[in-house]
């Protein structure tokens, strides 16, 4: 009987074997993620100046004689690579078959179009359904609804962005940037972020206190937590476990937790907020430092802002969930995935 | 703390954007499967009296004595001869009919309360409900009729195993080899999958014979089609997938 158990287990053991690797990326789903942004700022700048100097290199000259022209000049590039640069007014009827187009006037691009680099000097806006490796225009930016960048998209000032887009890899704007809603997004970067309103009203009525970070002492909290509400709390806090932070609390201090923070309504921190977990901020909440976390940040409430025109600062995690309208200054990296629902 | 964040360098895009590189030289590689099938047909008549060794001396601590018994093939030039397990099946008795009976109301009651991620279970379970039920059935009205037993079932088994072996590097050859993948690795993953054939094919049978000695002809339907071909069709395609995942080739895509 032992070598019959013995039999059965030992098949069952063995044909395990092959199925091992499945089963663990069932549970860990190592795979299931989308490839985390790789990103560096400095890079993407660098990348961005070098192509803006390699077309004002090369095509300036060009670019002005065509443009008082107002005609439509095809070329190649050194490796093959066909561009063209358009300097018709108004809506392209038909996008080239070129994989670098060059704009130089305000241009609408038409729907449905596949074209890798778009460079405009003036003004651009996509159509809808369209697929895009890379877009820098010098002035004003508009992607229309369902389009896809897989890359970069720059604008010089405004960057709006139509629904239902899916914004991979890098956006960044030289004045702001405005996303509508169903937006899937990775890495955005530019002085003012709005998400929804874009109309939303900058003036500051947050009053900053008058306290120095040196002033203020570190405390070691190690079990779960919830602060005082309706109070103002000056230290730096360090929690071993979850915390909450009710409604109308004012922190002056960093946060640092190794557990979730449920952040509540009308909560000012002045100061950064750092998770090993999950961060959930609610209504009309103001964070002046960075947030950054190893897992989600939930951005539920109305009216959330984070850092000042005066103080940009960064939002970093895996995944960036963002309910209603929410301004942010700086910078947002969502490693894997940050949506707009 | 924030030990995950990458150090940064180039900007990657989405993977959805990765197209899976095709091998230039792909002619190349259609070496490999006739050698493959040339190496085992050379090995076959070694590997078949491993076979019988291991079914020997297995059944004899099991209890059974002289329950394996050998018929001669000759596969295009290769003689060999098959063993095969030489134990008797008795038909399902009145208490074993009624057991498997209530153990498919047991696993069809299980099925249903199986939760949503795993429905995939849920199916296979109702599967497996349904063989078993059409098993019932079969063996409730036409017990006497029933074509298989042990021996037949054994060899059969064996052949089966024989046959992917010869047809699996073929089935990597369209499917794998195409790709840019480590040579070393293509190699590797071929004869890895062979090896687990010839090893679990033998433990397959040996246990699925035991099976049906303990629990009569009844549970024969149900072994062919779960625990046959079908799990080692599954374990050649969780090999497969080892394979083109144990290395990244790919380019990002430049035409969308």
């Amino acid at each position: 009987m032992l070598w019959s158990i013995g039999l059965i287990t030992f098949t069952f053991l063995f044909y395990s074997l092959p199925f091992l690797p499945g089963y663990i990326e069932y549970k860990l789903k190592t795979d299931a993620l989308p490839l985390a942004v790789n990103v560096d700022p400095t890079v993407v700048e660098y990348l961005l100046r070098s192509f803006r100097a390699f077309i004002l290199r090369n095509f300036l000259a060009k670019l002005t004689k065509i443009n008082l022209d107002s005609k439509t000049v095809d070329g190649k590039f050194s490796n093959g690579m066909e561009y063209q640069i358009n300097c018709d007014k108004g809506l392209l009827s038909k996008l080239p078959s070129v994989k670098v187009l060059i704009l130089c006037r305000d241009v609408t691009l038409p729907d449905n179009t596949v074209i890798q680099r778009v460079y405009a000097q003036q003004n651009l806006n996509t159509g809808k359904y369209n697929k895009f490796f890379s877009l820098y225009a010098e002035h004003s930016l508009y992607i229309n609804s369902f389009s896809i960048i897989q890359n970069i998209a720059f604008s010089g000032n405004e960057l709006t962005i139509a629904e239902n887009c899916q914004l991979f890899g890098f956006l960044k704007a030289g004045k702001r940037i405005c996303l509508n809603k169903k937006n899937k997004f990775q890495c955005i970067v530019s002085p003012i972020i709005f998400f929804g309103d874009c109309f939303y009203s900058l003036s500051d009525d947050i009053k900053f206190p008058k306290v120095f970070f040196e002033q203020v002492h570190k405390i070691d909290i190690l079990d779960d937590y919830t602060f005082t509400a309706d109070k103002i709390h000056q230290h730096h806090y360090v929690f071993r476990k979850k915390v909450i932070i009710p409604d109308h609390c004012e922190i002056i201090g960093n946060i640092k937790s190794y557990d979730d923070i449920k952040i509540g309504k009308n909560v000012k921190i002045f100061g950064s907020i750092i998770s090993e977990k999950n961060i959930d901020i609610d209504d009309k909440s103001f964070i002046l430092g960075p947030i950054v976390t190893n897992k989600n940040i939930h951005l539920l409430g109305k009216d959330i802002k984070i850092g000042t025109q005066v103080f940009p600062t960064s939002v970093i995690a895996n995944f960036i969930n963002i309910d209603h309208s929410a301004v942010i200054f700086g910078a947002i990296l969502a490693r894997y995935s940050g949506v707009f629902a | 703390m924030v030990s995950n964040i990458r150090r940064a360098t180039l900007l990657y895009p989405y993977r959805a954007f990765h197209n899976q590189v095709f091998n230039e030289k792909v002619i190349l590689f259609f070496f490999i499967p006739p050698l493959v099938n040339l190496l085992f047909l050379a090995l076959l008549p070694t590997i078949t009296k491993l076979w019988g060794g291991f079914f020997t001396w297995f059944l004899a601590k099991m209890g059974f004595n002289d329950a394996v018994g050998y018929i001669d093939y000759q596969l295009v030039t290769v003689n060999f001869s098959l063993p095969y397990i030489d134990l008797y099946a008795d038909l399902p008795t009145f208490t074993i009919w009624w057991s498997f009976f209530v153990l498919s109301l047991v696993i069809l009651l299980i099925s249903g309360r199986v939760p949503e991620p795993y429905t995939p279970l849920k199916y296979f379970l109702r599967a497996f409900v349904f063989l078993l039920t059409s098993s019932l059935f079969y063996f409730y009205f036409f017990s006497n009729s029933f074509p298989y037993n042990i021996p037949l079932y054994s060899r059969d088994g064996l052949l089966q195993i024989i046959s992917l072996c010869l047809i699996t590097p073929w089935v990597f050859g369209f499917t794998y080899y195409i790709f840019s993948y480590n040579f070393i690795n293509k190699i590797v993953i071929t004869l890895l999958t062979l090896l687990f054939l010839v090893i679990g094919g033998a433990l397959q049978v040996l246990t699925s014979s035991w099976l049906i000695n303990v629990f009569s002809l009844i549970v024969v339907p149900c072994m062919y089609i779960f625990f046959g071909l079908l799990i080692n069709v599954f374990a050649i395609v969780a090999f497969y997938a080892y394979g083109v995942s144990i290395e990244k080739v790919f380019f990002v895509r430049d035409e969308f």
